[in-house]
């Protein structure tokens, strides 16, 4: 699985999981999944774009 | 402390039908048992729905962890960090013993997903806390 894919599937993850331990009508707990999960999703995003503009580091060592 | 009662008998409104000593020890068990089996402290408590949904959030965790071949944390005597992120894998109770002591798991550092699994293990820990604290919460009556 990609990077990408494997960020969205912890976030994924964890919006359930909050979603279901904080809210308890349905309603609330789909909104609350919503927020976080866009948040977390969108906020990398945005952060990886920043990130990109910055000059690239060395290559990382390789264990 | 009218309060206080008052908010008890409302979350729990079957804590008027169990005796003193029968809510002190699920107090005491429904902690410990949400601790070893992720979800069992809340399908103790009669949120079974919840249970399962917790029980296949936190496994799922773990097994994507063990997938990607991520760290299993032990203390290591010359990083205090470990001690924190050990205590932090150790939440997913039966999970980390079953891998550390039935199969021997440990991760392995050159895979190409061991930062991302050791993250995915830790959390699973650390999720599986969350949910001792919130069984805790349900027991004493202060949530439903």
């Amino acid at each position: 699985m990609s990077h990408f894919g494997l960020m969205a599937l912890y976030a994924l993850l964890l919006s359930v999981f909050f979603a279901l331990l904080w809210k308890r009508a349905r309603r609330e707990q789909v909104r609350l999944f919503l927020q976080l999960f866009l948040g977390m999703m969108g906020g990398a995003l945005i952060l990886a774009w920043l990130m990109y503009m910055l000059p690239a580091g060395p290559p990382a060592p390789i264990p | 402390m009218n309060e206080v009662e008052g908010r008890s008998s409302e979350a729990m409104p079957t804590s008027d039908e169990s005796s003193p000593q029968e809510s002190g020890v699920l107090l005491a068990v429904a902690p410990l048992l949400a601790w070893l089996v992720p979800g069992a402290g809340h399908f103790l408590l009669g949120k079974r729905g919840r249970a399962v949904a917790f029980c296949a959030i936190v496994f799922f965790c773990a097994v994507i962890g063990c997938q990607l071949e991520g760290r299993l944390d032990t203390i290591n005597d010359n990083d205090p960090l470990s001690v924190i992120a050990t205590l932090a894998s150790l939440g997913s109770g039966a999970i980390y013993l079953a891998l550390r002591l039935v199969v021997g798991y440990e991760g392995n550092i050159v895979a190409a997903g061991f930062e991302y699994g050791t993250t995915f293990l830790r959390t699973a820990g650390i999720l599986n806390l969350l949910l001792v604290l919130d069984a805790l919460d349900i027991a004493r009556g202060r949530k439903s």
